[in-house]
């Protein structure tokens, strides 16, 4: 971007403005000195012109001092007073002037500086400067006092550009107006303006020039009108001034032709004149021929000189007509002919007689000369005439011009003006417009700009801050109120710009001097200190100069964004990646991330170099598919198309080891992101040991399983030779003995009248033999299918089971007293065929041994301790020595005799056997004579 | 052996001493008529199906009832029992299951086979005398039976 030239321009213009007013100071004095000094070269300034006149030279001078305070930059209170005060002097001087002239009064004031003047400038008032050049001196004035005065700019602004634009435009016309009488005469002095002299014109043409480039350097003036406006005002003015230098020179040649015309009849008065000399001559001299009086010839010589004098002034007359002139000389060498006839004439009468003359006369020779000469006389005339009449039609044209071109110049000059006028309405309401909406616009920018959060300052082109938006000042620690409007170099005392590795940088180097000097910004890092806080923040800076329309720079804007956050998140960012980083690479399990789409590897892990024996790069170059075994490659490609991002997803594969080993694997696997690309972080777990082992596991367990499964049905069919062995036992061992009982029976019943005592007795005896020998084999039955059978382990109610117990044991009230007492017997789990067995003993027992008691008593109930329920059965039975309770529960073993109670002794084992396959236990106290009870319980797994 | 009469009672089993102790105590009851002992089981089917040696007998002679043993060499008793039950001919002849086993699985089968009874043969002789006497008495003049040939 090259470098703005305008920036000179405010100054180039007040530049221009000093010149300007400078040279019309000097022009001024320089005249003024001449006049002091008497110097006509001075006096003039511009050689060869009229002198300038010493108000003028005045004038001039206290406007460009004027002017030239004015172009003072900063305006002193003194300096606008002075400017003021010039301006205002100016100005009456011209009023004066103008005043003098249309009072017709003399101030004085013409001659204040000088009291001679030169005779070149004329008789009257030659110091009084022409009421034009006065006019424009006040223009001037109002002009320079428009400007230094304080009144509301826009009416200062318009009258001081105006008056300015004025004077310029009245200063080239008159320059050109100049120009062109030089180049072609004065006729076309179209304005016919004299302002004294061309010096005087350029002066004000100095002051115009000096005025508004004074304007333009305060950035007041700036053409603003529409190009059709202003071609319309300019066209205006063109027109306005064509018509007046046109209906002016029209007035002029009217003017001229009125001359004319009266001079065309001054000449037919002078031929008349003559003529009527001539003619008193002739008739003198005729009298004289007719009465000889010598007093008619009295005023001949004079009648002669004034006809000759006449001639003379004819002559000159009629200078300009050629046509006239021969007529003229042939007029001349007649006249003196006639007259010198008539004094041969004269002479002859008074020498000779008044006959002579009389006969000269006769001979005609004076009256063909008087025929000539009135006939030359005629001509003359007639041409004259001839001459007036062409000339008044040449005054009628021109009249009925100037009648024509005046008023319709002047009516298409208004219309004109009005155009421009409605133009210059449009353009002001279409500049009101665009000024409402550029401020409603600028309005918008405004709150815009407010409302960011980046920051946006701006300066002017020499650094000043001009603006801060809030975010600015809030960046920078300021309150909303503080617009600092220093020039941003002074700013270094308050803070201080760094790179973010902590080097200072100079203010030459801050972002604001490098947009200032052209540079366009965009994320620059930076971090800013305020010195004397602890503020420290990282801004991202970016800028450029601000351009006009017309490519100028107007100002710097610099944008601040806080990224301190951000830094400092991306700081954080990085010190956890390079965490997790030395995470991924010292994790003893193989890891990898590998790509989502290519399944290529984006990374491994040291561990997975070791364990799988591949490089880096060879891994680099891999991908999934060849750590897999050919044969799962299509599982792993459905696999991959089923994987969601889910965390921990958890899957088992085959591996295959640079070497070829096949290896099981774990992998724990999600999804990540890796330089933008979808990606899978994997952790591998080398499980093949552990499947081995697992493997091993289940082999052992089915192992196992077989074994027991073989020794359960190994049980099994121990417990069906059991049964069967029971069932044939049972069957089998039954069958003898009830051929012994029956035959037994059968002898006795057949045989029996004729058997002894004792023979009976015997058979007796084989007979209980043969019947105990079945009871025990029943018990023996009993007892040992109770060890085997399994537990049907159900919910007892267990008062009803001993109701069921007693009906099984056909306990009725009929038989001998047995008080049965029931107290209450809690339910509990165990299996109820079984334990009804246990309570079927238990109380037959009771019974049994009960059975010598006048009254028995059986007591069932139970108790609780320790949390067990104890269920007791008591009776007041014979009891048994405490001394062989630990017998009670053996197998055929008896406490009592047979013939005291029969019983197998199974009973009581049978209820021991059953008890304890419950997780109970059973026991019991007695006294002998005193009666039993039997405890039992049926442990934790009794228990409901 | 009776031919041709009507049987009234089958008796099936193969212990001679039970069978001679049955006996006894069928005479005991006079209800000693008209018996066929089977000696096992399969002449026991031969008998009641007509077959065999038996081969001319009228099926509908068929016994009033049958006193079966479990215990029988060639054909089980439970054979025996299922192959009457279970057979049109046969199935409403009553038998009576007459045996030393006290084993729950012979009884539930027994039941489950469709016999009429199951009685278990108690050690002491009087027992089994009154229970083969009672026995014979329910069965051969108590209970009606179905009329054969109907």
């Amino acid at each position: 971007m090259p470098l703005p030239k305008a920036r000179h321009s405010p100054s180039r213009d007040r530049f221009v403005a000093q010149i300007a007013a400078g040279s019309s100071f000097v022009l001024g004095l320089t005249a003024l000195i001449g006049w002091w000094l008497n110097l006509d070269p001075l006096r003039c300034v511009i050689p060869g012109s009229t002198p300038l006149k010493p108000n003028i030279a005045a004038g001039f001078c206290l406007c460009g001092f004027g002017l030239l305070f004015l172009c003072w930059d900063k305006l002193p209170k003194s300096a606008r007073l002075f400017a003021q005060l010039a301006a205002v002097l100016v100005a009456a001087l011209g009023a004066v002037t103008l005043s003098q002239y249309l009072f017709g009064r003399d101030l004085g004031i013409d001659r204040w500086l000088i009291r001679t003047f030169p005779s070149s400038m004329g008789l009257t008032n030659p110091g009084r400067m022409q009421p034009t050049t006065a006019f424009c001196f006040v223009v001037a004035g109002c002009a320079l006092l428009a400007k230094s005065t304080r009144l509301p700019r826009r009416f200062t602004f318009a009258v001081a550009a105006g008056l300015s634009a004025a004077l310029l435009v009245i200063g080239l016309l008159a320059m050109g107006g100049f120009a062109l009488e030089q180049l072609f005469g004065s006729q076309f002095n179209l304005l016919g303006m004299s302002v004294s002299g061309i010096s005087a014109a350029l002066g004000f043409l100095f002051l115009g020039i000096g005025l508004l480039a004074l304007l333009r350097s305060n950035a007041e003036l700036t053409w603003s009108l529409g190009r059709l406006t202003s071609v319309g005002f300019l066209g205006a003015i063109a027109l306005t001034v064509i018509t007046t230098a046109s209906s002016f020179s029209v007035a002029a040649r009217m003017l001229k032709t009125h001359d004319v015309v009266t001079h065309r009849q001054e000449v037919l008065k002078e031929i008349q004149e003559v003529l009527a000399g001539i003619t008193e001559l002739s008739g003198s001299e005729r009298a004289f021929t007719i009465i000889g009086d010598e007093d008619l010839l009295k005023g001949r010589e004079q009648a002669k000189a004034a006809v000759k004098a006449k001639l003379n002034d004819l002559r000159k007359l009629t200078a300009g007509d050629p046509n006239q002139l021969p007529r003229l000389d042939r007029l001349e060498v007649l006249i003196s002919r006639r007259i010198d006839f008539e004094e041969r004439v004269i002479d002859a009468g008074r020498n000779r007689g008044l006959n002579v003359a009389a006969q000269m006369i006769g001979t005609r020779t004076g009256l063909n000369l008087s025929d000539e000469i009135f006939a030359v006389f005629a001509e003359m005339q007639k041409e004259e005439y001839r001459l007036l009449d062409s000339d008044r039609r040449d005054a009628q044209v021109a009249s009925t011009g100037t009648f024509l071109l005046l008023p319709m110049g002047v009516f298409l000059s208004i219309a004109i003006l009005s155009l421009a006028v409605f133009f210059l309405n449009a353009s002001v309401g279409e500049r009101a417009k665009s000024l409402l909406a550029l401020r409603q616009s600028e309005a918008q920018l405004h709150t815009i700009v407010e409302n960011l959060d980046e920051g946006v300052v701006a300066s002017d082109l020499s650094g000043r801050l001009v603006q801060w938006n809030r975010a600015a000042l809030k960046l920078h620690g300021y309150s909303d109120s503080q617009q600092d409007r220093r020039r941003f170099t002074e700013l270094a005392d308050t803070f201080e710009i760094s790179t973010l590795d902590g080097t200072i940088v100079p203010v030459e180097e801050w972002p604001l001097a490098r947009v200032l000097r052209g540079e366009h910004l965009s994320d620059l890092e930076l971090c800013l200190d305020r010195i004397g806080t602890d503020v420290h923040r990282i801004f991202s800076y970016g800028g450029s100069l601000v351009h006009r329309e017309d490519g100028t720079p107007l100002m710097a804007v610099v944008t601040i964004n806080d990224i301190t956050e951000r830094k400092n998140a991306e700081e954080m960012l990085r010190s956890s990646e390079r965490r997790y980083r030395s995470l991924f690479e010292s994790n003893p399990n193989a890891m990898w991330v590998c790509d989502c789409e290519t399944l290529a590897f984006l990374a491994v892990n040291d561990a997975a170099v070791r364990h799988y024996g591949y490089s880096h790069d060879e891994f680099r170059a891999m991908s999934i598919k060849d750590i897999r075994p050919p044969e799962d490659i299509p599982a792993l490609v459905e696999d991959i198309d089923k994987t969601n991002d889910a965390l921990g997803s958890i899957t088992e594969w085959r591996h295959r080891k640079k070497n070829g080993t096949l290896i099981d694997v774990e992998i724990t696997s999600h999804g990540v992101t890796w330089r933008d690309r979808a990606a899978r972080l994997v952790l591998i777990n080398d499980v093949t040991e552990r499947k081995r082992a697992e493997r091993e596991i289940r082999e052992l367990n089915l192992e196992l399983e077989e074994r027991v499964t073989i020794r359960t049905a190994q049980l099994e069919t121990a417990n069906k030779e059991l049964e069967a062995f029971s069932y044939s036992v049972s069957h089998d061992l039954r069958a003898p003995l009830r051929a012994v009982d029956g035959f037994s029976q059968a002898v006795l019943e057949d045989y029996g009248s004729q058997l002894p005592e004792e023979g009976k007795h015997y058979l007796q005896t084989i007979r209980e033999g043969a019947q105990r020998m079945g009871t025990l084999i029943d018990d023996l039955l009993t007892f040992s299918r109770l060890s085997r059978l399994p537990l049907n382990k159900q919910k007892i109610n267990t008062t009803r089971l001993v109701s069921d117990a007693l009906e099984d044991l056909h306990v009725s009230e009929n038989d001998r007293k047995i008080d049965i007492g029931m107290g209450p017997l809690p339910p509990c789990v165990g299996d109820p065929a079984l334990l009804k067995q246990v309570w079927v003993n238990l109380l037959s027992n009771a019974l049994k041994y009960t059975r010598n008691r006048d009254a028995a008593v059986v007591e069932i109930g139970s108790k609780k301790e320790n949390g067990d329920n104890i269920y007791f059965v008591a009776d007041n039975g014979t009891g048994f020595d405490m001394q062989y309770a630990g017998k009670l529960f053996g197998v055929f073993q008896r406490l009592h005799r047979d013939d005291e109670f029969e019983g197998t002794g199974v009973g009581l084992a049978i209820v021991q056997r059953v008890v304890a396959r419950h997780g109970g236990r059973v026991w019991a106290q007695a006294e002998p004579e005193k009666g039993a009870t039997f405890y039992f319980t049926l442990g934790m797994e009794g228990k409901l | 052996m009776n031919e041709d009469h009507v049987i009234e009672v089958l008796i099936v089993e193969d212990n001679p001493q039970d069978l001679e102790l049955t006996m006894r105590a069928l005479r005991k009851a006079n209800l000693s008529n008209r018996i066929q002992v089977a000696r096992d089981g399969k002449e026991a089917l031969d008998f009641i199906f007509g077959e065999g040696p038996f081969t001319g007998r009228k099926i509908d002679n068929g016994p009033k009832v049958v006193l079966l043993d479990l215990k029988l060499p060639k054909v089980d008793g439970l054979e025996v029992l299922k192959k009457v039950k279970s057979d049109p001919r046969t199935k409403t002849i009553p038998v009576v299951v007459l045996t030393s086993s006290k084993e729950q699985t012979d009884v539930v089968e027994s039941y489950a086979l469709g016999v009429n009874s199951y009685i278990v043969k108690p050690v002491g002789f009087d027992g089994f005398a009154a229970a083969v006497g009672d026995l014979g008495l329910y069965w051969l003049l108590l209970n009606q039976p179905p009329k054969f040939g109907g």
